[in-house]
């Protein structure tokens, strides 16, 4: 239970920029307009693997307005390891090839059309399955060959294995009464930020130093990357960070902000390159796409004893994907062996998607856990809560569980949601599921500066993605007890702060929290001994509320905050407060969602009427805030289960079909279910007042709910996501042997 | 793709928040290009292009449109609202201050969209049922807030209103 005592810390507070932003005047990169500012257009490859052949951009040079084109030559030597344009290979359909700059908004997409590249096309595969069989063309045919854990080799673009066990497979299940063996498929899921990425840059040729505006989750972590890639000091890139459209981990890197450094440096203009929607989708994409075996063994009365799992995964033409300390879910399972393999294919690359990596092995292991329910006759509820890890357990492979409340989260969705006096009609069912994420700290860091008049600058190098700087106003203001209304967070440029991590993975008030409730505390001690000293008393029995600084053993001996800070001001220098952590423990979160579907068994349409949320957020720093990343993470969830994927045509080609938003579905107002909230506190031991990361778990469980919810109401399983009417009819069709 | 024929432009008035301007335009040019990038007025968004986000979401002559696919010249004699022309300088409009009050803004990107399909929805029928307003906003995508907190703004935006004595719809 949350402290009374606390004013600030658990208030729905609105967001610090929220009137900006629905009065329209929020800046956005896009809306930058800078004197003499160039526009850029790209050329993009339309062959999903091909040569480039030859580029050639006189015709596009002579158009009036065009200033410069560049091509993967003039980029920097470091960028052909990962290009940002492509050099000779292109691996994916949509990859910048060349770019090109001119003087106003509509010249560039001309220009763009006047380039001439020729291609020589070659084989692509896109799909997981087809690349995995040995007939599919060869990505990278010099690629080292993997094998399996028998020596098998495996086939050609497999590009990565590795295996990982705990305790003895053979032997878990040996004592096991019952074996489920399973094949989960998942897709490729877009982050689906409506604000596609853009960029603008400035090189000032005297100092050698780059200005770029952008819009990402991180500007320090921006600077750093891109001074590496060009090869020059931190200190010559400045990052500035734009209000944010969305980005969900997809902004945490830089993409086309090298594309823009490039061309200022090259017609010593201001340069702007704003993406398509298309051209978003076709750069990078959120999900990996996976395929998972996964056998696992069961007692009689549902305890899971051991599981063996393969995971194929692929994130694109580098391979990767599937996070194997996820395999277990939030279970405990003594004996695990894992297996993970690497597949190219030629499809965008993965940028980080909320949750990295986990609700495609969620899907997996909670659509299981349902299987394994039913089978045996225990409650879906009632076994995960039987194998729910427990505090000291091993959670994310090798890291044990601290406190939490996990336990009350999985209770209090069954109780919310009414799980266990739930009711039944017809083509009508309930499914429940867990989602569990590491949330970690991160390098932090915040200055709390107090004016002359007794007013609170927050300095921070921490990007808002998620409403968190209103957070860390309520946290500071807490400490220091005053109004949040006098608190102004400043975000600053890369240049202005001390370098803190990129705002991702749950982290920003768990982490850089924690750093601006020390660096307030310190402040806070700092006008405490300046207090004692113009009141005459003891330093420690002075408090701080209400905007004063009194005793409390004799309270007329009072100081205004506001007088205090003018006179320590002028008599002992600025007020400033530090704050800064390497990293805390982690703090790992868990969500839980009872979901309520009806189905048309007719057109195998999915109706997702109503989802509950239970979830372990430590302590809600503004409950607003918190609901909101739950509602939020829920429709990406619902996308995730029923709708979203990338499509792709058929080999050679394997174009993908659906770049738009009117053939990539996400979820609209129509499609958002009921959505009930139960934030359960259960402090953590190391975050600014207990809190505890919570944008990140509650999108991993929402589409293995549905999965099984859907079970649940008309008793097919899917094992293949999204969950589109087509495949219900056929499993529909196939049970009725039809 | 489209090609230009260099120097081909029109001069055309628009009426935008009650204020008229001659500019020239070329004939391809949408109205959100020249909304943004010829008047400033960059509180109506891009997000898609291809009229599907809805997050340049204007009013024409009362109705809602994706201003990305209207054509400027097309858009001539006709009123136009955006997000910088609902509320006066210093105070928003009954249905802004309700997505503040009701924690419905996130990244913000597809708000103003949003408000303008609402004020639409208001202007029309100033006690909307909760299913009319998901179908009046259905043409615009949100990816952060799930619509919920969206929906409960839109839906208290008449109490709202007559607390402030203002109409919903202005």
């Amino acid at each position: 239970m949350r402290r009374k005592s606390l004013s600030t810390v658990g208030q729905r507070l609105p967001r610090l920029d929220a009137a900006d932003k629905v009065a329209g005047r929020a800046c956005y990169v896009a809306d930058l307009s800078l004197p003499g500012m160039l526009h850029v257009g790209l050329v993009c490859c339309p062959h999903a693997h091909a040569r480039i052949k030859r580029i050639d951009g006189s015709r596009a040079l002579k158009l009036p307005g065009v200033v410069a084109m560049i091509t993967a030559d003039d980029m920097p030597p470091a960028d052909r390891a990962d290009p940002t344009i492509a050099a000779d290979e292109v691996f994916y359909e949509g990859k910048i090839v060349a770019a090109v700059a001119a003087r106003d908004h509509l010249t560039p997409q001309d220009a763009a059309g006047l380039v001439e590249v020729d291609y020589e096309p070659l084989p692509a595969v896109a799909d997981l399955t087809e690349a995995l069989q040995p007939e599919a063309p060869v990505i990278h045919p010099d690629r080292e060959v993997q094998k399996d854990s028998s020596g098998r080799e495996l086939p050609g673009n497999v590009v990565s294995s590795s295996r990982v066990v705990k305790g003895d497979v053979k032997k878990g299940f040996a004592a096991s009464d019952f074996i489920f063996e399973d094949v989960f498929r998942t897709r490729i899921q877009h982050q689906g930020y409506i604000e596609p990425r853009g960029a603008v840059a400035e090189y000032d040729p005297m100092t050698e130093t780059y200005t770029v505006w952008t819009s990402t989750a991180g500007h320090h972590c921006a600077a750093e990357d891109l001074s590496a890639l060009f090869g020059i000091s931190v200190n010559q890139v400045k990052v500035i960070a734009m209000t944010g459209g969305g980005g969900f981990g997809g902004k945490n890197r830089y993409l086309i902000e090298p594309i823009c450094m490039v061309l200022a440096r090259k017609t010593g203009r201001l340069v702007k390159l704003v993406l398509t929607h298309e051209q978003d989708s076709m750069l990078s994409r959120g999900r990996s796409e996976l395929m998972v075996e996964m056998k696992t063994g069961v007692s009689k009365d549902g305890t899971l004893l051991a599981r063996k799992a393969r995971i194929f995964g692929s994130s694109g033409p580098g391979g990767g994907g599937g996070n194997y300390s996820m395999i277990t879910g939030p279970y405990r399972i003594d004996n695990v062996e894992v297996e993970v393999f690497g597949i190219a294919t030629d499809t965008p690359p993965c940028q980080a998607f909320r949750a990295p990596g986990t609700p495609e092995i969620h899907f997996a292991v909670e659509s299981q856990m349902d299987i394994i329910a039913r089978r045996i006759g225990v409650d879906p509820y009632e076994i995960r809560l039987k194998n729910l890890v427990k505090k000291g357990d091993f959670v994310f492979w090798s890291r044990t569980l601290p406190k939490t409340g996990w336990r009350k989260a999985l209770r209090e969705a069954a109780e919310t949601s009414g799980w266990k006096t739930r009711k039944k009609r017809r083509n009508h069912g309930w499914g429940i599921a867990c989602g569990k994420w590491t949330c970690y700290a991160g390098r932090s860091h915040a200055t709390v500066v107090m004016k002359t008049d007794g007013s609170v600058t927050l300095l921070t190098g921490a990007v808002d993605v998620s409403g968190s700087h209103t957070s860390l106003a309520q946290i500071a203001a807490e400490v220091l007890g005053i109004d949040v209304g006098t608190v102004t967070v400043v975000l600053g440029d890369s240049q202005s702060t001390p370098p803190v991590h990129v705002s991702a993975g749950s982290r920003t008030v768990y982490g850089e929290g924690a750093a601006v409730k020390i660096a307030a505390e310190d402040l806070k001690a700092q006008l405490l001994e300046g207090a004692a000293r113009e009141l005459g008393v003891d330093k420690s029995e002075l408090e701080s509320a209400n905007g004063e600084i009194r005793s409390r053993r004799s309270p007329q001996k009072a100081i205004g905050i506001s007088e205090l800070a003018r006179n320590m001001t002028f008599e002992t220098g600025p007020l400033a407060g530090r704050g800064h952590i390497g990293d805390l423990p982690m703090a790992p979160g868990l969500a839980v969602q009872v979901a309520e579907v009806e189905v048309d068994p007719e057109t195998g349409a999915v109706n997702v009427l109503r989802v509950t949320c239970a979830q372990d957020v430590g302590v809600a720093i503004n409950p607003s805030t918190v609901e909101g990343q739950i509602e939020g993470a829920i429709l990406q969830g619902l996308g995730y289960g029923l709708t979203e994927e990338y499509v792709y045509g058929d080999q050679p080609e394997c174009r993908l079909l659906n770049p738009t938003l009117l053939d990539y579905r996400m979820p609209t107002a129509l499609d958002a279910p009921e959505i009930t909230s139960a934030l359960v506190e259960a402090p953590t031991e190391h975050g600014a007042f207990g809190a505890r990361g919570i944008g990140e778990p509650p999108v991993i469980p929402t589409a293995p709910a549905i999965a099984n919810a859907i079970e649940d109401a008309i008793g097919v399983r899917i094992k293949d996501l999204p969950i589109t009417p087509e495949k219900i009819v056929k499993a529909l069709r196939e049970k009725q042997g039809g | 793709m489209q090609r230009r024929k260099a120097g081909i432009t029109k001069e055309i008035t628009l009426e935008v928040n009650g204020e008229k301007h001659q500019i020239e335009v070329e004939p391809r040019e949408t109205l959100l290009q020249v909304l943004r990038d010829r008047l400033l007025l960059t509180g109506t968004k891009e997000g898609c292009g291809t009229g599907d986000c809805g997050a340049c979401t204007v009013l024409v002559d009362g109705k809602p449109v994706t201003s990305c696919l209207v054509l400027a010249v097309s858009a001539e004699g006709k009123q136009i609202v955006t997000i910088e022309g609902i509320s006066d300088n210093e105070r928003l409009h009954p249905i802004q201050q309700s997505f503040i009050d009701h924690g419905a803004i996130q990244c913000g990107f597809c708000i103003p969209g949003i408000v303008l399909s609402a004020k639409a929805l208001l202007d029309r029928n100033p006690k909307p049922s909760e299913t009319q307003i998901r179908e009046a906003i259905a043409g615009n995508l949100c990816r952060c807030t799930g619509y919920k907190k969206i929906i409960e703004a839109i839906m208290a935006v008449p109490k709202i209103a007559s607390q402030s004595g203002r109409g919903a719809g202005r």
